[in-house]
């Protein structure tokens, strides 16, 4: 019986003891932290920079953030935080991941076999390991583990897309990448040249059936095709709807038309290549008929 | 372009190994182990043979299931499990009921070995946790001890008891007799003190084992000669087991100098109980114990003194599995205390005095 | 009295055996050579030729890009097919020099100092050095003329002649010392007459009987000490070498000049001599071609930028038994992925691995059974850096004491689980530096 009691005292002594503290020890929290912290995703995806969902709410009280750093919110939550931060929100464009490779284990076979640390960053290291391309994606899918969403899965032949329905667009997966080779692109875009291969036309083309020669064909097709170098890329700020002919025009097949096929279907699904070199032999054909009868007409 | 024909592998150096594999040392571990099992079936027969096969089935099982859910590649044959298996059986008493055996396989392999994350992460040893645990769950079974077959009606000149199958005491020489037991050496050093087994310290018996106990407690000789064959083939480093083996002995030795009636001597703690498998095989074991030989030897002091504190002022006649399990606990403070100094550490200036 | 040696370390198979007794042969020079411009550490040299130039052998193609950097020698005679990138033994191409050899072996003047280099001025000594474009020969390709020149604060006492070739299976140090332990010993002299070393240690490890007994030939009426090691990897890493001859152990962070060394192999020796003697520039070193899938294991004296598939072809190497085509030796070397790569200053080996040797078993979890921490001879503890490397914080890698790590391969060698611990250090160095290369 006494034991109990004691216990019993020992119990209340406490938990009055927590209770003082708690009232004595209270930290200091802006209230409008707590209810940023509330309307938060709260995935803790680190997209913004700051160490979890609560550290961005601190950030965004002492102004170090902006309300639309946070990816997985998305637009509606930067208005929301705007109103509760009492600023104006601009909203950006939602952008979405891109792995820009092509290059699959066929388009691109490896030279030798690897061996060792399974990870994106390791095999970088180690010449000759991965794919003939040396600036391409590995396949390794360092990314997928960087990835808090389950955006980036695995192709069955070497390498790695991004299912732009699941990207909330974080950006953690571009810093997981040792060679560069994911975008940040915005999610609107439809078409994508994918290759980030910056070197010679030779040189890409010994490595890599599909890489990008620097031919300036799509940029006949269309002005939102800028080249650097020898390497297309497609420049998001303009608002000119490109022509399905850019991917047609392409001789390597680099180019993604996702109006016309997924990613997915793209990289992994060969009926797709296969529809896409039909279109383009269509397209080369007529193009070919057109410039003749031009020609006719000048002469 | 310069691509060989055939397939050339590429990978970051070193490109050669020494050939090692954790299995081949599991089950080098293991199989030294053999022969102290095969020794505890000649001794209590089948009773003891259910024991062994039974835990280490289990054992096998229970990883076989924890890969599964985890989603891992099963890993039997790695051998970790059925080492986690066979010296869980060595640490349990002959006619063990083969379901309580499967409890102590599910504690260690689930509880203390999956939970964590699996091999390398358990902070416990598996086999000593499963035996702690079935030595507090079931302290009937688990000290139950059977009387190696041929020793008669008396052991140590000590009374045996007998039960029928449905656990009562029943007389010697009645028709049904489904178990004859005894207490341990241990257990008459506990309750009696240590003139009732003055008969003991130096006999043969201890020392190759004609004594009953738990199956792998019983041969001391052959853990030794197990142990010490590890130590040859460099599986085992010599700093745990010898410091110990030797603080246990330092421990009996000054007790027993102080009352030798109360207090048995060296070869009686060293050969009876958990102490020879415990210091060779569990005690030793990669994941539970320090990495660097400072801290193995304060970790192999601990085990013993401990040992000794259990046995000689504690509850429990044993307590090998216990100093085992509390000195796993230390072990990352242990680990941080005694990391050896790198190469180059001593400053420019002594080194170059200390050079000539 | 035990035999010299440091703490830690491993016994790999030595493998030697295959070569050992192989005499040094030339290996005819190619119809091309592909010369890199960077064949040591430091500022890749620049090109001073250009295509369609005529070049004569040992004469000066690329001009050193900074003090710690080297000059080029054309290995050939001929014309000057282009200058580009070109595989390399790294792996990534790397800017060479291509000359089509016209077999006319026409030699560039070479003016060098003759038996007179007594009474040469350790300046002219050096000047002869590095204008030769020697570099470490045991595969570190450090300039040799820059480890000469220590600061005036860091006097050196002793020089130590490195012929302990700890790497399994290579045997160009050995047939050296053999062969020409006479060319070794002038070039120590020569050596330490520059550094103003008094104490001379030729280290050799004492899996080498004759060697040993060559070199105390050689050294008989100098004041050198010939010192066997015990056989052990990595005997012959530089910090090690020192410390079982001497017991002196080089400050973490810090150079063998820090306690007074300098350690220099005994191929760098001899190419040394032939550079002050004869300004003669290395323009072939001792490759040991060997491995399970070389039918003719070999020594061969291989004019520097000869494809390492020429030197293959000539020992017989089976490309198709081959699982793996290493460059330098199986602890420290690089894999291949072709035969392109040419011989450079610092290939030590060509080592052909066969498929069955080859293990592509995935890593299993670390035991945490400590081989790898007795292994390493820095004293480190892999395991940890490891950890840290795939999961820290560039603070947490480099407080796991990274940056001491020499990457000598001993902790993968002796690891049950076959963790690759080397590979995962090298990216937690990666790491750490990124992160100072950030700060600035």
């Amino acid at each position: 019986m006494i034991p109990m009691i004691v216990l019993c005292g020992i119990g209340l002594v406490m938990a009055s003891l927590l209770a003082v503290g708690r009232k004595a020890f209270a930290v200091e929290v802006d209230p409008r932290q707590e209810r940023i912290d509330e309307i938060l995703p709260g995935v803790n995806c680190g997209g913004c920079g700051f160490p979890g969902c609560s550290g961005f709410a601190a950030a965004l009280v002492d102004g170090k953030a902006s309300p639309t750093d946070c990816a997985p919110g998305g637009a509606d939550l930067a208005t929301e935080l705007g109103k509760i931060l009492g600023v104006e929100v601009e909203i950006t464009e939602p952008m979405v991941a891109l792995i820009a490779c092509a290059g699959t284990d066929k388009a691109s076979p490896p030279l030798a076999g690897y061996i060792g640390q399974m990870t994106c960053a390791a095999a970088h290291a180690v010449p000759g390991a991965g794919k003939a391309c040396t600036r391409g994606c590995l396949g390794l899918g360092s990314c997928i583990e960087a990835c808090k969403f389950d955006a980036i899965v695995t192709t069955s032949n070497g390498l790695v897309v991004v299912i732009p329905e699941a990207c909330i667009g974080c950006g953690a997966c571009v810093d997981a990448c040792p060679r560069g080779v994911i975008k940040m692109v915005p999610k609107k875009e439809t078409v994508h040249v994918l290759c980030v291969n910056p070197d010679k036309p030779k040189l890409v083309k010994a490595v890599c059936t599909v890489g990008c020669t620097g031919c300036k064909l799509c940029v006949k097709q269309s002005k939102r095709f800028e080249l650097d170098g020898t390497l297309a890329h497609v420049n998001h700020t303009g608002d000119e709807e490109i022509p399905e002919s850019a991917a047609l025009a392409c001789p390597q097949g680099t180019i993604l038309d996702s109006r016309k096929y997924t990613v997915a279907a793209w990289i992994a699904d060969p009926s797709a290549r296969e529809d896409y070199d039909k279109r383009s032999v269509v397209w080369k054909d007529e193009e070919k008929k057109r410039k003749a009868e031009l020609k006719k007409a000048k002469a | 372009m310069g691509q060989t024909e055939n397939k050339l592998y590429v990978s970051s150096s070193p490109h050669a190994h020494g050939g090692i594999s954790s299995s081949r040392i599991m089950w080098t571990v293991s199989a030294v182990l053999l022969p102290a099992a095969g020794w505890s079936v000649y001794l209590f027969g089948l009773s003891a043979l259910m024991v062994i096969l039974s835990t280490v089935a289990f054992c096998a099982v229970f990883e076989a299931i924890s890969q599964l859910m985890a989603k891992k590649p099963v890993s039997i044959r790695d051998g970790s499990a059925v080492l986690t298996g066979l010296i869980l059986a060595l640490t349990l008493p002959p006619g063990l009921p083969i379901w309580i055996c499967g409890v102590g396989a599910f504690v260690a392999i689930i509880v203390a070995k999956a939970v964590f994350g699996g091999l390398g992460q358990n902070p416990f040893n598996p086999a000593m946790t499963g035996r702690v645990f079935l030595l507090i769950a079931f302290p009937g079974p688990l000290t139950r001890w059977l009387v190696p077959s041929g020793t008669g009606e008396t052991l140590f000149n000590h009374p045996v008891t007998a039960y029928d199958a449905s656990g009562s005491l029943v007389e010697l020489g009645a028709n049904n007799i489904d178990a004859v037991t005894a207490a341990t050496p241990l257990g008459l050093l506990a309750e009696n003190g240590a003139h009732a087994v003055a008969a003991l310290e130096n006999s043969t018996e201890i020392f190759i084992g004609q004594i009953n106990g738990s199956l792998g407690e019983t041969s001391g000789l052959l853990i030794l000669l197990g142990g010490v064959f590890l130590l040859a083939r460099r599986i085992i480093s010599w700093h745990i087991p010898i410091s110990f083996l030797g603080s246990v002995a330092l421990f009996a030795a000054i007790t027993n100098m102080i009352d030798p009636d109360h207090f048995a001597g060296i070869t009686f703690h060293l050969f009876t109980g958990g102490v020879m498998i415990g210091a060779w095989f569990m005690a030793t074991d990669y994941v539970t114990s320090p990495m660097f030989p400072g801290g193995k030897i304060a970790f192999g002091i601990g085990c013993g003194v401990l040992t000794m504190v259990i046995r000689l002022w504690a509850g429990y006649p044993e307590g090998v599995s216990f100093a085992v399990l509390l000195m796993n606990a230390t072990v990352p403070i242990i680990d941080r205390y005694t990391r050896p100094k790198k190469f180059g550490w001593k400053r420019m200036a002594a080194a170059a005095k200390g050079g000539e | 009295m035990s035999t010299a040696t440091f703490d830690g370390g491993i016994h790999p198979r030595y493998n030697k055996d295959r070569s050992s007794a192989e005499k040094i042969r030339p290996l005819p020079a190619p119809a091309q050579v592909v010369i890199p411009l960077s064949q040591h550490i430091g500022a890749p040299a620049k090109a001073c030729v250009k295509k369609g130039d005529d070049v004569l052998m040992g004469q000066t193609i690329g001009e050193p890009g900074g003090f710690v950097s080297c000059p080029v020698h054309s290995s050939v005679s001929g014309t000057v097919l282009s200058v580009e990138p070109r595989p390399g033994a790294m792996g990534s191409p790397v800017e060479s020099v291509v000359i089509e050899n016209d077999y006319a072996e026409r030699l560039a003047p070479m003016e060098g100092l003759g038996e007179d280099w007594k009474s040469a001025t350790v300046d002219q000594i050096k000047a002869a050095i590095s204008s030769a474009g020697i570099v470490g020969m045991g595969g570190a390709t450090f300039p040799t003329h820059v480890k000469l020149s220590p600061p005036s604060d860091k006097p050196i006492d002793t020089l130590i002649l490195n012929g302990a070739e700890c790497e399994p299976y290579l045997t160009a140090d050995h047939r050296l010392m053999l062969e020409h332990s006479d060319r070794i010993v002038t070039g120590m002299k020569i050596a330490a007459m520059a550094l103003g070393a008094s104490r001379l240690i030729v280290a050799v490890e004492e899996n080498k009987p004759d060697a040993v007994e060559a070199m105390r030939k050689a050294t008989v009426s100098e004041s050198a000490d010939v010192v066997p090691l015990a056989v052990k990897y990595p005997q012959g890493a530089e910090k090690q070498t020192i410390d079982a001859c001497l017991r002196r152990q080089v400050p973490s962070g810090g150079l063998p000049m820090d306690v007074g060394v300098v350690v220099l192999n005994v191929g760098t020796a001899a190419a040394i001599a032939a550079a002050v003697i004869e300004g003669r520039p290395p323009l072939e070193r001792v490759v040991t071609v060997t491995g399970a899938a070389v039918s003719k294991p070999s020594n061969l004296l291989v004019r520097v930028g000869t494809p390492i598939g020429a030197a293959i072809e000539e020992c017989e190497g089976d490309l198709a038994r081959t699982g793996k085509l290493i460059m330098g030796g199986p602890m420290m070397g690089f894999s291949q992925f072709s035969v392109e790569p040419p011989v450079t200053k610092g290939t030590s080996g060509i080592l052909l691995l066969e498929h069955k040797e080859i293990n592509l078993r995935e890593p299993d979890p670390c035991i945490r059974c400590g081989r790898c921490l007795r292994a390493c001879p820095m004293k480190l503890v892999p395991t940890e850096i490891a950890a840290a490397a795939l999961k820290g914080t560039p603070d947490q890698i480099s407080a796991a004491d990274v940056m001491d790590c020499v990457e000598c391969g001993s902790c993968a060698h002796e690891c049950p689980s076959r963790i690759p611990l080397v590979q995962q250090i090298r990216l937690g160095k990666a790491a750490v530096n990124a992160a100072r290369q950030g700060k600035g």
